[in-house]
Parts: structure tokens; C-alpha cells; sequence
């Protein structure tokens, strides 16, 4: 993307925020909502294929500046990997406060059955990616343990949480959103819990036997 | 429709937290008489061990008030049996902690900068755990301070918890809700009063600086710049909790000492400030090798209503306990020992309760040097309360009474006197009070 090219997909994404939080609806074309900005469509084509793309693509930034902000935190690459994945969260809460009116406007209508979201698709991308690396590392320094197929499906799990976090906070009308933050300390506590070497290594060291030998 | 959503769940969960308590309880029954089938003398105590734990660990999973009824409970030791009290006294220095990217996310939130950024040092692991927050070590040009910070949601979940709760205590106390609402009612109110900080930090200067010509007696400086309304700073106080202490063996003169200036400080809050430091564990007291003490956490002060204060202290005064029984039994009544609903047969019975119990109680109060250490008086105190604890007739009259303000009055007071007791402490119980008989008034 170019200077120009940039400026105009500023123009576009602001505009289509105003449209989406004034209306409740996205623009009803893309046709209406050019002219309304003076711009051409082809113009908006040459960036964005849909609406859907630029939402993906603004919830993707949503992403983008708690990296940001992460990389700016000199302690970050000292936390362990469960205070990071913490961090994450909190840092993610501020960029959501932040754009507390379009986070609210789809969150607030996530269903607990909702779990792939559309507008979430490229965001989902980077987090699993950021999700993998941080787990890895947490392997690397036996902060939690890699299973046989069950740690395949760690990141899975975090992401189920960052919906479910996602979706208290939303819903969250407690002072200073205090609600929100024992929920993130406690998922993130039970979910490290968990993936640390403890009971389960144990039940499945069992349940292991019970099948090889059949002695159940 | 939201607020609706939300509460239920979370309630949900402690409750299942609570549940789970309960299953284990009944577990350590089982246990219990498999134990006792077998022929095991022990079973009994190590049922009463089991259950503890387990509902010592529930309480402090559950923070905020479980935990902080946990405290109060533990502090009247008499009122359980001795392994409750051993494993809730636990609940004093323990819980489990905060995440360090939380308090990071809470300095933001107060301050829009990071602890790194506003201290020199800041301790990434709490050093120690309040039952509602948790201490951080930080230091700031040279000084060395002492950071509390508030769990999450804990002025919430202090009501809910307290229900939840209730039920449990009562059984283990074997009293009914009605009547001790009046005292449950107080309790909550200085546990949601305890998880204001900004309360804390006001009361805190203002006793500390009330208190500051007491000789040997120390109190941290408190930074309202540093504080916010879950965050609170103030100076890191070296020395030693009383057991950490007692294991150095100080000489018995020093320990008189000690004992002395805590006596002092009680009697100045009590009878010049009309307002106590109501939370006496042992947590909240410095010990050092010279003599002096330590005081922090004013998160818990009792103020002591004038008309409160002028009825119950006139107690400590000899003449009226051994006086008329005209003067006492309306005394009695003022301060809701005895009910003007009680028959006359009732009256008799509670005058004499509550005669021989004050005589108890306030004794230390009626000599002028009374020695604390020993099991002796603390003996004769419990065996009173067990021998009033099995009176029929007492319970059938309903047995909790007395004025609501005796509740933080007493811990407090049980609470100072525990201490000295592990002092061995020889102390001048002066008081800076006198009651003029003839006026009927306080000079």
C-alpha cells in the first residue's frame, strides 16, 4: 500500500465505522457509501473486494496495536508465557476500551455457540500465530508440558478462552471492568494449570494402560 | 438483563466452590468412621484436622470475604476447637496471588504508567498476601515501600461470598442467623468498609499521626500520590511477626515492654481517640529487637459510639461489679444483655451470666498489674464459655446478645490479649480513664 493508497483506506475505515455505529448496519452498498464519501468505487475495489474484508481488516489492526503496545514493554520478553498471554489480555482490554463503541457493537452480539466469528477470521490468524509461539516457548522452558494430540489442541483452547473473555468484557457493566479482569486471571490461571505437568499426566497415563491392556 | 446474566453465574461458581467443600467434609466422615470402626483413638481429631483444611482451602480460593470471615473467626480462638483455629489462622498470612501483568494493568489503570516507571524497584512477586489484596516491595529515592493492591472485584464479591458463607460459620458455630444478624450485619459492614482503600489511607494517616507521640510505637508513612482506589502505598516497616520474634528469645523485660506499649496504644485509641485499629492478627504487628512495634493496616477501625463507650466502660469500674445489683441490671439492659421482653426468671439468669462473664473479662482491666502469660486466666475464660455453652437454658432463651459494638470491641480486645499472652507478658493495666461514681459520668 502506497502513501495515497493508506490515506484513503483511513478515509474508508473511519467513515465505515461512523456508518456501522450511527446506523447499527453496514453501508447498504458500496456504491452509496463512495459517493457519500466522494471517492470513487473503483477506488474502494482496488482495496477491499467487500465490507467484510475491510471489517476483518479493522479487527485485524485491533490486533496490530496490542502488538504494538507489547513490543513497547520492556518487561514483556521476561514474562513467563502465562504472564504474557495475561499481558496480552489487559493490553487488549485498553485497545477494546478504546474502540469501546464498534468492540461492543459485534461483541455484545456474539453468541456462546459462535465459535469461528467472520469478522475475527484474520485476527484469528495472527493471534494463533502469537498463541504457537509463546506455547512453544512455554514448552521450551517446561513452564507447561507437550502431550501426545492433546497439546495440538492448546491454541484451540486459548482461542475458546480470548472468545469467552471477549464476550465478559463486552457484557461487563462492573466498575473499572473488574469483572473482566478476575475473569481473565482466573481462565488464564486454570488454563496454564491445566497444561502444566500434574493430575491429567497422571488420568491419562491411566486411561493409557486401561486401553493397552484392557483392563478396564 | 445483563446485571441478571452475570450474577447468578459467578454466584453459581462459588457456590459449586463451596459444594465441592461440602462433598470433601463428608468424605473426611466416611474416613472418620472407618477410623473409628477400626478402633483408631485419633480418628476424631484427625476429622477435625481434615475438615479444617478443607474448608480453610476453599475459603482461601474463595479471597475477598470468605477469607476475611475466615480471619475474624480464627481470632476468638475459644470459640473452636483447636485445629479449626490453627488452620484458619493460616489464612492470616496466605493466599494464592495476583498475576504481575494484573498489577501492572491496575498501576496503568490509577496512574496511565507502569510500576517499573514509577518506582526505582518494584518486586514482580507479592511478598506477602492480604486476605484482600497483596503486598509488593517497591522502593522510590532511597526509601523502601510497602504496595498493597486490591484483587479485582472483591468490594462485589464481598456480599455474595458472605452469604455463601454464613450458612457454614453458623453451623460450625451451631447458632442461628436470626440471631446474630444484628452482629453479622456489623461485620459486613466493616468487611465492605475494609476494601475501600481511599477509607483506608485517611484513616490511616489520621491515626497514624494521632497515635505519633506514643513512645516505641511506630507507624508506616502513607503517599496518597501513590495511592489510588485499589492501590495503596506506603513505608516498607522492618521487623518480625510475633512467632518469628518469640523464636529470637527476647529477654523477658523486653517483651514486658512490647506488651506495655501495645497495652498503651489500645488504651489511648480506645479512651482519647474513640477509635480502635480493630484488626489485631498477628500480621499486622512488627516486632523489633529493641522493643518497639510496628502497626499497619487501619483498613479496620472501630469507632466507638459516645453512648456505647459511656455504658460498656463503666464495666471496668470494681465498684460497680461488686456494687448494687439495682445499678448493674439497668446497665445490663442499656447495653442489651437483658431485654425488657425477658420474664423475670430470664432476667435472673442472664444478670448472672453476664456478671460473672464481665467479671471475667474485664479483669485485667480491674488490677493494676496483671499478668497475661500463662493458660490460667484463659482457661478459667474458656471454661466458662464451654459450661455456658452447654447450658439448655441459655440456649433456649437465645444466647447471642449484647450491643453490636461489642463485636469489634471484643475481637479486639481478645485479640491484644492473645498477644500478650504469647508475650508472657507482666503488664500495668492502667486505663486512662476513671468513672465518677456520684456524677455517673466519665472524667
Amino acid at each position: 500500500m502506497n502513501n495515497q493508497e493508506q490515506d484513503i483506506s483511513e478515509l474508508i475505515k473511519t467513515e465505515y465505522l461512523r456508518v456501522l455505529l450511527e446506523t447499527g448496519n453496514e453501508p447498504e452498498t458500496v456504491l452509496a457509501f463512495t459517493l457519500e464519501l466522494g471517492i470513487e468505487e473503483s477506488e474502494f475495489h482496488a482495496l477491499y473486494s467487500s465490507f467484510k474484508v475491510l471489517e476483518k481488516e479493522i479487527w485485524h489492526n485491533i490486533f496490530q496495536h496490542v502488538q504494538i503496545a507489547l513490543d513497547l514493554d520492556e518487561e514483556f520478553p521476561t514474562y513467563s508465557g502465562k504472564e504474557k498471554v495475561l499481558s496480552f489480555y489487559y493490553t487488549l482490554m485498553e485497545v477494546y476500551k478504546q474502540n469501546i463503541n464498534f468492540a461492543r457493537h459485534r461483541l455484545t452480539r456474539l453468541s456462546r455457540q459462535s465459535f469461528e466469528p467472520w469478522f475475527l477470521a484474520e485476527f484469528k490468524v495472527a493471534y494463533i500465530e502469537m498463541i504457537n509461539s509463546i506455547l512453544s516457548e512455554a514448552i521450551t522452558s517446561e513452564e507447561i508440558v507437550e502431550r501426545l494430540y492433546i497439546s495440538d489442541y492448546y491454541k484451540d483452547v486459548l482461542w475458546l478462552q480470548f472468545l469467552y473473555v471477549s464476550r465478559v468484557w463486552a457484557n461487563d457493566d462492573s466498575k473499572d471492568y473488574q469483572i473482566t479482569d478476575a475473569a481473565i486471571e482466573k481462565s488464564v490461571n486454570l488454563l496454564f494449570e491445566l497444561m502444566r505437568k500434574g493430575p491429567l499426566d497422571v488420568a491419562i497415563e491411566f486411561a493409557k494402560f486401561m486401553y493397552q491392556n484392557k483392563a478396564y | 438483563m445483563k446485571e441478571q446474566d452475570k450474577i447468578p453465574v459467578s454466584k453459581v461458581k462459588r457456590a459449586a466452590k463451596l459444594v465441592s467443600t461440602g462433598a470433601k467434609i463428608g468424605g473426611n466422615y466416611v474416613k472418620y468412621y472407618a477410623k473409628r470402626a477400626v478402633g483408631n483413638e485419633h480418628a476424631k481429631q484427625d476429622l477435625i484436622e481434615d475438615n479444617a483444611e478443607d474448608i480453610y482451602k476453599s475459603l482461601s480460593e474463595l479471597k475477598g470475604g470468605a477469607l476475611k470471615m475466615a480471619q475474624i473467626i480464627s481470632m476468638d480462638k475459644g470459640m473452636m476447637p483447636a485445629a479449626f483455629t490453627e488452620k484458619f489462622a493460616q489464612a492470616q498470612y496466605s493466599a494464592p496471588p495476583l498475576s504481575y501483568p494484573l498489577v501492572v494493568k491496575t498501576f496503568r489503570q490509577n496512574f496511565g504508567k507502569s510500576p517499573s516507571e514509577m518506582f526505582d524497584s518494584f518486586s514482580k512477586h507479592a511478598t506477602n498476601a492480604a486476605s484482600i489484596g497483596q503486598v509488593h516491595k517497591a522502593s522510590l529515592n532511597g526509601k523502601t515501600l510497602a504496595v498493597k493492591i486490591q484483587y479485582p472485584g472483591v468490594a462485589d464479591s464481598v456480599k455474595s461470598d458472605l452469604k455463601l458463607v454464613k450458612p457454614i460459620a453458623m453451623r460450625m458455630m451451631g447458632v442461628k442467623e436470626k440471631e446474630i444478624k444484628q452482629y453479622l450485619d456489623e461485620v459486613e459492614s466493616k468487611l465492605l468498609e475494609e476494601t475501600d482503600y481511599e477509607l483506608e489511607l485517611k484513616q490511616s494517616m489520621e491515626v497514624g499521626s494521632a497515635c505519633k507521640d506514643l513512645v516505641g510505637v511506630y507507624f508506616p508513612n502513607y503517599y496518597p500520590e501513590l495511592s489510588g482506589d485499589r492501590i495503596l502505598t506506603m513505608d516498607w516497616l522492618e521487623g518480625m511477626h510475633i512467632k518469628e520474634f518469640l523464636k529470637t528469645n527476647p529477654t523477658q523485660e523486653i517483651k514486658n515492654q512490647i506488651g506495655q506499649r501495645l497495652w498503651d496504644l489500645y488504651d489511648f485509641q480506645l479512651n482519647k481517640l474513640k477509635a480502635i485499629h480493630a484488626d489485631p492478627h498477628p500480621g499486622n504487628f512488627l516486632f523489633k529487637a529493641d522493643g518497639s512495634v510496628g502497626v499497619i493496616d487501619f483498613g479496620c477501625v472501630k469507632r466507638i459510639p459516645e453512648e456505647f463507650y459511656s455504658k460498656y466502660f463503666q464495666l471496668m469500674d470494681d465498684r460497680l461489679l461488686h456494687g448494687s445489683d439495682d445499678e448493674l441490671m439497668s446497665l445490663f439492659i442499656d447495653l442489651d444483655f437483658i431485654t425488657t421482653e425477658d420474664s423475670d426468671e430470664e432476667r435472673h439468669m442472664f444478670f448472672d451470666v453476664f456478671k460473672n462473664l464481665m467479671q471475667l473479662l474485664t479483669m485485667p482491666f480491674r488490677a493494676d498489674e496483671f499478668y497475661f502469660g500463662g493458660d490460667k486466666y484463659y482457661n478459667s475464660v474458656h471454661e466458662y464459655g464451654l459450661e455456658l455453652s452447654k447450658r439448655k437454658d441459655l440456649k433456649k432463651a437465645g444466647s447471642a446478645r449484647g450491643s453490636k459494638h461489642l463485636v469489634y470491641v471484643n475481637r479486639t480486645y481478645l485479640g491484644l490479649y492473645s498477644m500478650l499472652n504469647e508475650l508472657n507478658a507482666t503488664i500495668k493495666t492502667t486505663v486512662s480513664f476513671n468513672f465518677d461514681k456520684e456524677k455517673r459520668k466519665f472524667t
